[in-house]
């Protein structure tokens, strides 16, 4: 019990499977299930700066290393504040979870998928984890598709995606295993650099194989989606800096930086554009989640000094960001009793909701990253960065955030229609005026000071040494 | 005679693959996977030790099991039909299994040359063969039994190709998981569009 | 301390409106702290005078990384005018809400004058590009959610989203063309504005000075038109005009060709808003040509390379402008209060505009300068024509409104002669006296001929006087219907019913059966780019 190893990712693991097996108590396996990521958030803080501590006169001492199948997987204490955000995200959604109507198993697989998340970050060889990302998929699909609704064709596509990516990152690894000593190293270089980049682009459907994307939002329950996605959006970025860390060749590849920042402008563009035709809000997550995409990449792209801060700056307003537009769907879902939230159903909703209507509002503005809200400081970096850049890429980027505007005024546009139902009364209960108001405070209060948000994870991406410039 | 009877266990699972590719008929396609599983052993069993070989076609033969008693329990296990004329989709995806398939044997030595030198060409010839007809089944259906098997067939060849190239128990236990996991999720889904039919 | 006081005081005075309102309801105790907020702020902001000029610097972003950034104020002599102006207007504002009875004049709607000139400030005193940014957010949201809670009578739904559209344009600009100023080196004030990037500051500053669209809706509302309406529609365009005068002087080297363009167009802007303007038959129609014709000044004098002079065409558009709109009803015995507003932008040497010549009347007189010297004048006579036209006897007036209503037209002539006396160093000049006096000439035979036609602009008469009036008159309604941006939604619906239409097609085939094949087709294109040595 005294490894980190044992602590983060056997024992979670575990104990969401036996969540399972209490999930019919619905409030016991909610408290549970925020309970124990929230501790082990906790705990990583506290070992993160060291991995013994002194409490009562008495030391813990924390191993750092467990022995698999002839494999050491090791967690040091610079690495522990990557597992407190994933945990920290974890106990975010769980708190909530018991409002909306998630279904059964979300406590329990969603400790067990953040779990597996960590493990994926520190299996050793790094590569074999691309089978637990496909894993992760697997068990992702009680959560996708609940019992009592056919099997449709967004999850069924997001399987087949996420089982494309993983034979290309395997063989990259195995390709580029002999790279030094190779004579005709360059060509092995761009094929390893090409299914790396191939597999996740697959696995973090990038543009133009992003399809599944806004297939899956709108299938799924907000709350559900949100979790699954932003969790993953997180870790693919951890995940991707782990090879850049590793691989020299693929870090100093000039070509990397400009597939990457291409990468990056395609999504954001795509996503822009297509989100203004969207006539639903369930889809228009999913492209929210691709241009989201699109900025991690971007960030990625401009290696100068202190990008890395700035990609540490932007992951947790960007969970923020999710998080409270997940939660606004999700209220609205329940109160509309609509699936897939079309967009003929927001007419009046100011008035018939409107505290929904303004975290709603607020959530949108936030996540395209406009200013006084809590991703703009770290947009605006990588705007500012851009201005350097061809002007294609800074047309393109431009265009597609013009389209975010525009879907957040056609958003607004029908809410402010008159309604089309006879009965215009409020309908809100009262008691959402607290979280709602909290909710808007904090965005903009950490649109306003950045470090609400950038002091506890300035040292996140500490153990990524060969990435610090 | 020798090298025929060497690449026969090529052939059949390859053949096994693209008649689940053409066929939609679920008792045949059953029987066509444990086909194209057991014939993965022979080819296995050139390069790792009898235990190792094993593990993957037992896997396939326990995913199958898994498969077949899902569809047992919904009603879908029915007598096989033998006398049938083609339609025009299964005249096509047949047609375009064999055309990969054809154009796969005539890049082969190129392509084994230039990536994966090591591996022998029969070996080689099923692992990119058995991935192709799983993109093809991916691509051209979306009923979930297909479809998982589409990806077994994809994912069977990549294990295939990667066992040539590197073993690791680690990753042979993950892969037995995934497959066993996706089974699993072919039956859940087996399972549920049965129910939502008979709702 | 001062600058902290002020918007302290005008934000607390809002809350205890609104708290005190909302458990004990009492119209003229919130009046009095309405009033008595407002009047301390203002007094407050002639004291900060003394301290000019004065930073306060309030966070600083990401310290010790080049992304390095600051949160802050500035008071100088650039918007230490504009926070007097926007301060006088709520003062003179509250005072003259007493005289009118239209059923938006609540306690609520006081709480929201000072408020939102509270939101105001901050944008008129930012420090930089990015505070404003993040000020004018604050601003515009507040404005959205007062001008939905209004609306649901009204019915004002998609006007309040054309509103929105534009404001949020102006930030989305805003923000861009700071993003792209950056140097690579941290900043802390306006001179990130380099004259590359002026173009965009400019479009940023054009769409929130309320020119475009011309029809700006929510001024329909009766309970927007007057007092609060004024300060909506008037102090918004107060930190766009800071923008404006912040704007770099060497502007003209960026790309002649395209700065020629926006000055024809700012040209032809100014000189058809001021004749529109002089020809309106209410003040209340024609309130949109002055401020167009004032933002064309303002934006011609930085395009002429001299932003500073745009300053005093933004008062006058501040101060002129709210003291004749505040005007209502137009009480006949006192129509010389609103006539003293000319001395905020006639030009005359020593008075407030004088220096404001400098912006229009380039050294050698060149044919923009005539048309800028003819559309001055016209907007001079516009003023006059609708003080003079407007005429009511009201009667049945309250003791203290009797007092109040001229107070608060006092107030904004006070301010105009304070601000025309000690407003910034220099302000006392003689001014180019080719602008003024050409444009006072032309005002007097203007009177002349107004005095021909009784100051009554009818338009069968027009018709029939004046020359090629019939293709005069199509000119004006092209320019019309082209500046009111009512065509834009036609345009867009036609435009987006086909693309909308494409991109749907393109999901459906991304997302139909054969969307994985077409996936890995895509793949297999983007794997050969990334390969094939060429493209590289």
């Amino acid at each position: 019990m005294n490894n980190t190893v044992i602590i983060w990712i056997v024992l979670p693991a575990l104990l969401g499977l036996a969540l399972v097996l209490i999930q019919r108590q619905t409030k016991l396996s909610a408290v549970l299930g925020s309970l124990i990521p929230f501790v082990l958030t906790v705990l990583a803080v506290v070992f993160s700066k060291g991995l013994t501590l002194l409490v009562l006169g008495r030391y813990f001492i924390l191993v750092d290393s467990l022995v698999i199948f002839g494999r050491t997987i090791q967690i040091t204490a610079d690495q522990l504040g990557i597992i407190a955000l994933l945990y920290f995200l974890c106990f975010a959604w769980n708190l909530l979870s018991g409002l909306f109507k998630v279904g059964h198993w979300f406590n329990s697989l969603s400790l067990i998928i953040t779990a597996l998340w960590v493990s994926v970050q520190f299996i050793n060889p790094f590569l074999y984890s691309a089978v637990v990302i496909e894993l992760i998929a697997l068990v992702s699909v009680p959560l996708l598709s609940p019992r009592g609704t056919p099997a449709r064709s967004g999850v069924i596509r997001f399987l087949s995606m996420q089982t494309l990516a993983m034979p290309l990152i395997l063989i990259s690894g195995w390709m580029v295993s002999g790279i030094e000593t190779s004579p005709s190293a360059e060509a092995i270089i761009l094929r390893g650099s090409l299914l790396v980049i191939a597999g996740f682009s697959l696995w973090a459907g990038i543009f133009p194989i992003h399809s599944w994307l806004p297939m899956l939002t709108e299938e799924s329950h907000p709350w559900i989606i949100s979790f699954l996605q932003t969790i993953m959006q997180i870790s693919l970025a951890i995940f991707f800096l782990k090879f850049l860390n590793q691989y020299a060749w693929l870090r100093n590849l000039e070509e990397i930086k400009l597939v990457l920042k291409w990468i990056g402008a395609l999504c954001i563009i795509s996503a822009g554009t297509m989100v203004v035709f969207q006539k639903k809000l369930s889809r228009i997550l999913g492209y929210l989640y691709l241009s989201g995409t699109g900025y991690i990449v971007l960030s990625m792209a401009f290696q100068q000094q202190g990008w890395l801060d700035v990609l540490s700056l932007y992951l947790l307003p960007c969970v923020f960001a999710y998080w409270s537009l997940g939660y606004a769907l999700s209220l609205l879902r329940e109160a509309l009793g609509s699936e897939q939230i079309d967009f003929s159903e927001l007419s009046g909703l100011i008035w018939r909701y409107p505290l929904i209507s303004v975290l709603l509002l607020c959530s949108l503005l936030n996540i395209i990253g406009m200013p006084l809200f809590s991703l703009f400081p770290s947009h605006r970096i990588i705007w500012s960065i851009l201005a350097s850049e061809s002007l294609t890429i800074r047309l393109l980027i431009s265009i597609g955030l013009l389209g975010m505007i525009t879907m957040v005024l056609r958003v607004l546009g029908m809410m402010v229609q008159p309604p089309e139902v006879t009965d215009q009364d409020k309908k809100e209960k009262p008691v959402f005026i607290v979280p709602v108001v909290l909710i808007v405070l904090l965005m903009v209060l950490s649109g306003l000071f950045p470090q609400i948000f950038s002091a506890p994870i300035q040292s996140l991406l500490i153990s990524f040494q060969n990435l610090l410039l | 005679m020798t090298e025929f009877l060497q690449s026969l266990p090529v052939y059949i699972a390859l053949l096994a693959a693209l008649l689940n590719l053409v066929r939609r008929q679920w008792t045949l396609n059953l029987i066509a996977l444990v086909v194209q599983f057991a014939c993965l052993f022979p080819m296995l069993l050139k390069i790792l030790p009898l235990q190792l070989a094993l593990i993957q076609p037992f896997t396939g033969l326990m995913v199958t099991l898994i498969l077949y008693l899902t569809l047992l329990g919904v009603g879908g296990i029915k007598a096989i039909n033998l006398l049938f004329s083609l339609t025009s989709g299964e005249i096509f995806r047949g047609l375009a299994g064999i055309f990969l398939l054809a154009i796969l044997g005539t890049f082969l030595p190129q392509f084994q040359q230039a990536v994966f030198p090591l591996v022998p060409s029969n070996h080689l010839f099923l692992s990119i063969g058995l991935v192709l007809i799983g993109l093809t089944q991916l691509g051209t259906i979306s009923e979930p039994f297909y479809l998982a098997i589409g990806m077994l067939t994809f994912l069977s060849g990549i294990e295939l190709l990667y066992s040539a190239l590197e073993y690791s128990f680690l990753l042979e236990a993950l892969l037995v998981a995934v497959n066993l996991l996706l089974a699993i999720v072919g039956a859940f889904f087996i399972v549920k569009n049965a129910e939502s039919e008979s709702a | 301390m001062i600058l902290f006081a002020i918007l302290g005081v005008l934000f607390l005075g809002s809350l205890l409106i609104m708290i005190l309102h909302s458990y004990r309801p009492n119209t003229a105790r919130s009046w009095v702290i309405a009033m008595i907020t407002a009047l301390i702020a203002w007094v407050a902001s002639f004291v900060l005078r003394l301290y000019l000029p004065t930073q306060v610097n309030l966070i600083t972003w990401f310290p010790g990384t080049i992304f390095k950034e600051s949160l802050g104020f500035e008071v100088d002599y650039l918007n230490w005018p504009y926070m007097v102006a926007v301060l006088s207007m709520s003062v003179a504002a509250l005072l003259t809400d007493t005289t009118r009875s239209d059923p938006g004049i609540t306690p609520y709607s006081w709480a929201q004058t000072i408020s939102i000139t509270g939101l105001n400030l901050i944008a008129i005193l930012a420090a930089n590009p990015l505070t404003m940014a993040i000020a004018w957010m604050v601003t515009d949201l507040v404005e959205l959610l007062t001008l939905v809670r209004l609306s649901k009578a009204a019915e004002l739904g998609s006007k309040i989203v054309s509103f929105f559209s534009i404001r949020i344009l102006s930030t989305f600009m805003l923000t861009i063309a700071a993003s792209v100023a950056w140097q690579g080196q941290p900043f802390a004030g306006f001179e990130v504005m380099q004259p590359n990037t002026s173009l965009f500051f400019l479009i940023a500053a054009g769409l929130r000075l309320g020119v475009f669209p011309l029809n700006l809706p929510f001024l329909d509302s009766p309970e927007l038109r007057w007092g609060a309406g004024t300060l909506f529609r008037l102090t918004p365009a107060a930190s766009a005009l800071v923008l404006i005068a912040h704007l770099p002087a060497g502007l003209t080297i960026f790309n002649q060709n395209l700065v020629n363009i926006v000055q024809i167009l700012t040209l032809i802007a100014a000189f058809y808003s001021s004749l529109m303007w002089l020809t309106r038959k209410t003040n209340y129609e024609a309130r949109l040509y002055w401020m167009v014709t004032l933002s064309a000044y303002a934006i011609q004098s930085a395009l002429n390379g001299n932003p500073e002079a745009s300053r005093v065409w933004g008062l006058a558009l501040l101060l002129s402008g709210s003291l004749l709109f505040l005007f209502n009803p137009p009480i006949r015995r006192i129509r010389f209060l609103p006539m003293l507003g000319l001395l905020g932008f006639i030009g005359l040497p020593y008075t407030l505009a004088a220096s404001g010549w400098e912006g229009l009347v380039q050294e050698t007189l060149k044919f923009t300068s005539v048309i800028m010297i003819i559309s001055h004048a016209f907007l001079v006579l516009g003023y006059i024509r609708h003080i003079i036209g407007a005429e009511s006897t009201v009667t049945g007036l309250e003791k203290y409104a009797r007092i109040t209503f001229p107070l608060g037209l006092v107030t904004l002539i006070q301010t105009i002669l304070v601000l025309g006396l000690v407003g910034w160093p220099g302000v006392l000049t003689i001014g180019d006296l080719r602008g003024s006096l050409g444009s006072l000439s032309l005002v007097l035979i203007g009177l002349l001929i107004g005095w021909q036609f009784g100051f009554r602009v009818e338009m069968d008469v027009l018709s029939q006087k004046i020359p090629f009036y019939r293709l005069i008159s199509v000119v004006f309604n092209f320019f019309r219907k082209a500046l009111s941006l009512s065509w834009v939604p036609g345009l867009v619906k036609r435009v987006y019913t086909p693309v909308a239409g494409l991109a749907g097609f393109f999901s459906q085939i991304l997302e139909g059966d054969g969307g994985i094949l077409w996936s890995l087709v895509f793949l297999l294109i983007l794997s050969i780019l990334f390969l094939a040595p060429g493209l590289r």
